[in-house]
């Protein structure tokens, strides 16, 4: 039987259609989720933001009011200082050791999967949990950090005073961190062309310029988008400086999203200043994420 | 007799007089209890001779408010198969065992009324606002424990129910005498949200006597800064002892607020219209407390938490502690030192006692208004209030409270300290967002104490956040 030029166009119509149709059924769930937990809480946090008022009580139209009392906010710069010194305190390492781990991790053939799951363990901590363990390792009196440096006859130290609390909180991120983009970066090198490495080796070349040469320019993409993740995350630390500290001593651990947090729910009619806090966030993390996106497609043209 | 067993006797014979319940189920439930056939017959007898010698309850001195109706006797109660339903708490955590001593309480109200049963959740002291109105916004709890700093807030919107109707009713006058602080409640604005349990001093020395007395001093280093100043500055031995640790209490609530009370400041001025808070006394009593820092008579911050920090005064590292009277519950049984309780030494201007009252309120959500009602009466009667407080290291509100065995198990230097407490008691400033000035100030002071601001700087900043928070 022969079709119709027409029957042909009518068949590849409903073909497409129905994969059409397949393809938005699989991706129904995903949009409606999508919608629900991340357009619609963009929206009322858009709508918050020009509200004074909190969620007991009614609300009213301020405009952009809640925006122009930002700078003039005692502590917001501390808010922003702490946030900012927080993420490069614990990003580089994060990063710097979850690729020395990775490289180790990727050499070794017996028993890997027990060292990988003992790196990653922490990863499964959550976080309020890494929290009240990190409490009892810098306790003054009983901690283990102290009790080390006792062995050595040095000082004890208030590790969460208000000089050092910052650092152990970072220090903690990366405890918590490294394991996770370890095991990324694991399975980004165990891809890695063999064929490269051969023909590296049989040039001479050292382990030292195989790594320098060879694995970072290979790496390039994934090590671009752990710096544009981790740097997202590292932004919105908030319950390890819940857990562990309070956003104390004083101020010297009061991030952005703890000074969001306690707008929302520890002061009354405060909740569109906090929708103003986080919408600035938002913004500064897009514009921070589109300038690594950007570096990163210009280093893709160098290729 | 123990007194746990003496409390519910004591309870179910109330309500037996209140002729909420028979005398059958009276019998019943004493039996019911272990007292011995003969004892329920001398009870019911006694209690049949009282209900027809006593037919009302006297007015109890009032604190104003009193009605002439106080005399009317209690007011009605459903019998006890007119209760019924699941009452949700949320309280604060006291003690250890808070949720046991709140199932020892509905343990009473069971015996009355069987047909109620009762979920106890704990909120966090650090988040206790944040919970409580998260609670309130989705209806997830009946009653809950609630503090006075946030009180004004609370006047302020609608989350509670209005209990004004409740309370004031003629035949409820005669119980409402009993209830010591309710003209401070209702001084918060025209609405009476709750009926308090605790006054609850936020900020008092635990002092090592021992250490006072071999420094060279009494319990009267207290009378003067300058004094007080010196004693702990003996008691400082570096490396071994802090002669006063501050800023451990939560966040140093209401620390550094009874300072500037002490030096003649407010966060506003009594018309609540402008700031009071940068004057020269209050930036020098700022001074004073950031130098126990600089001095080393204070740990740094961040040395103690709140809950550590009962076992290290227990243990002499430091020789005076500042923290609210629930940590009296947090101490050893055994210390090996005589300790007392006293207040903070005075300022420029006055001696200055933080206290606030620990209040229960009804969400207005909340379905069975009426059951809800009978649970926070039952909840603030003297034997319950007694038997709390006795565990929770506060002092009861209730007047009858002394009575039905307050001081059974708390320690006894609150008792001692109680009169100091109150010749010095000053509350918060009646304003909504007096818990919020409250929370980022003492954090903001805390700074200074770090050293990452002259008290100067900071103190202004104090009067900034005032200003923002308030919207002056």
């Amino acid at each position: 039987m022969r079709l119709s030029p027409g029957q042909h166009r009518q068949l590849r119509r409903q073909a497409r259609l129905k994969r059409e149709l397949t393809a938005w059924l699989f991706l129904g769930p995903m949009f409606v989720f999508f919608v629900v937990f991340l357009v619609v809480p963009v929206v009322g946090t858009v709508w918050w933001s020009t509200q004074a008022g909190g969620i007991v009580g009614g609300t009213t139209n301020v405009g952009l009011q809640n925006f122009q009392r930002l700078p003039d906010l005692v502590g917001a710069t501390t808010a922003i200082q702490n946030t900012l010194i927080f993420a490069l305190l614990s990003i580089p390492p994060i990063l710097i050791g979850a690729l020395a781990i990775s490289l180790v991790l990727a050499r070794i053939g017996r028993g890997a999967a027990a060292y990988r799951f003992f790196v990653y363990f922490p990863v499964l901590v959550p976080g309020v949990v890494a929290g009240l363990i990190w409490l009892f390792l810098t306790n003054v009196d009983f901690g283990l950090f102290d009790n080390v440096l006792r062995a050595f006859g040095v000082q004890p130290v208030t590790w969460l005073g208000s000089d050092t609390a910052l650092g152990v909180l970072a220090a903690l991120d990366v405890w918590r961190n490294v394991g996770y983009w370890a095991i990324f970066f694991v399975a980004a090198i165990i891809g890695l062309p063999e064929e490269l490495y051969q023909a590296a080796n049989l040039d001479g070349a050292s382990t030292a310029k195989r790594f320098w040469y060879l694995t970072l320019p290979l790496m390039r993409r994934i090590l671009f988008f752990a710096i544009v993740v981790s740097t997202i995350w590292g932004l919105q630390v908030f319950d390890t400086a819940l857990v562990l500290t309070n956003g104390g001593p004083g101020t010297a651990t009061t991030t952005i999203i703890f000074r969001v947090w306690q707008y929302v729910f520890g002061t009354n009619d405060k909740v569109g200043f906090a929708a103003a806090i986080s919408l600035v966030l938002i913004a500064a993390i897009l514009t921070l994420t589109l300038t690594q996106m950007r570096l990163l497609r210009s280093r893709r043209g160098d290729d | 007799m123990d007194k746990q067993m003496e409390r519910q006797t004591e309870e179910l014979a109330n309500a037996y007089l209140a002729r909420q319940m028979s005398r059958r189920t009276f019998v019943t439930r004493l039996l019911a209890l272990g007292i011995a056939p003969a004892a329920v017959g001398a009870i019911v007898a006694a209690c049949s001779s009282a209900a027809t010698t006593v037919p009302s309850v006297p007015p109890a001195p009032s604190s104003g408010g009193s009605s002439p109706a106080a005399s009317l006797g209690p007011q009605p109660s459903p019998s006890a198969a007119d209760l019924k339903g699941n009452v949700r708490f949320l309280i604060g955590p006291w003690s250890s065992d808070e949720v046991a001593h709140h199932q020892h309480i509905a343990q009473g109200f069971n015996a009355i009324y069987p047909n109620v049963t009762f979920d106890f959740r704990l909120y966090q002291w650090d988040t206790a606002s944040q919970e409580i109105n998260t609670s309130l916004t989705e209806g997830a709890h009946d009653i809950y424990m609630t503090t006075e700093s946030s009180y004004p807030d609370y006047e302020s919107k609608t989350g509670f129910s209005d209990l004004t109707s409740k309370i004031t009713d003629p035949s409820f006058a005669g119980e409402l005498a009993k209830y010591q602080y309710m003209d401070r409640i209702k001084s918060y604005g025209p609405k009476i949200l709750g009926l308090p349990i605790s006054f609850h001093v936020e900020d008092a020395m635990f002092v090592n006597m021992d250490m006072v007395q071999a420094a060279g001093f009494d319990e009267h280093f207290i009378d003067s800064y300058p004094t007080f100043l010196d004693c702990v500055t003996k008691m400082t031995k570096k490396g071994q002892t802090y002669g006063m640790g501050i800023g451990i209490q939560l966040g140093g609530y209401a620390e550094w607020y009874q300072r500037l009370r002490a030096a003649g400041g407010s966060y506003l001025t009594p018309d609540l219209k402008s700031p009071n808070v940068n004057l020269p006394a209050v930036v020098e009593v700022t001074d004073q407390m950031a130098s126990l820092f600089k001095l080393g008579i204070a740990p740094p911050l961040g040395t103690y938490t709140y809950d550590a920090a009962p076992a290290a005064f227990a243990a002499g590292k430091m020789a005076i502690y500042s923290s609210d009277l629930a940590s009296t519950t947090a101490l050893p049984a055994s210390v090996p030192f005589t300790w007392k309780l006293l207040p903070y030494p005075p300022g420029p201007v006055s001696q200055v006692n933080f206290n606030d009252l620990s209040i229960y309120m009804i969400n207005s959500k909340t379905a069975d208004q009426d059951l809800a009602w009978e649970v926070v009466k039952w909840w603030t009667n003297g034997s319950s209030d007694a038997y709390w407080a006795d565990n929770s290291g506060t002092y009861p509100a209730r007047s009858d409270a002394a009575t039905l065995g307050y001081g059974t198990n708390s320690a006894p230097q609150l008792a001692e300290a109680l009169p100091l407490f109150q010749a010095h008691a000053v509350g918060l400033e009646n304003f909504p967002q007096w818990s919020d000035v409250e929370n980022l100030a003492e954090a903001e002071i805390q700074n200074c104490y770090a050293g990452k601001e002259t008290a100067a700087q900071a103190v202004a900043n104090v009067e900034k956040i005032v200003k923002q928070e308030v919207g002056i």
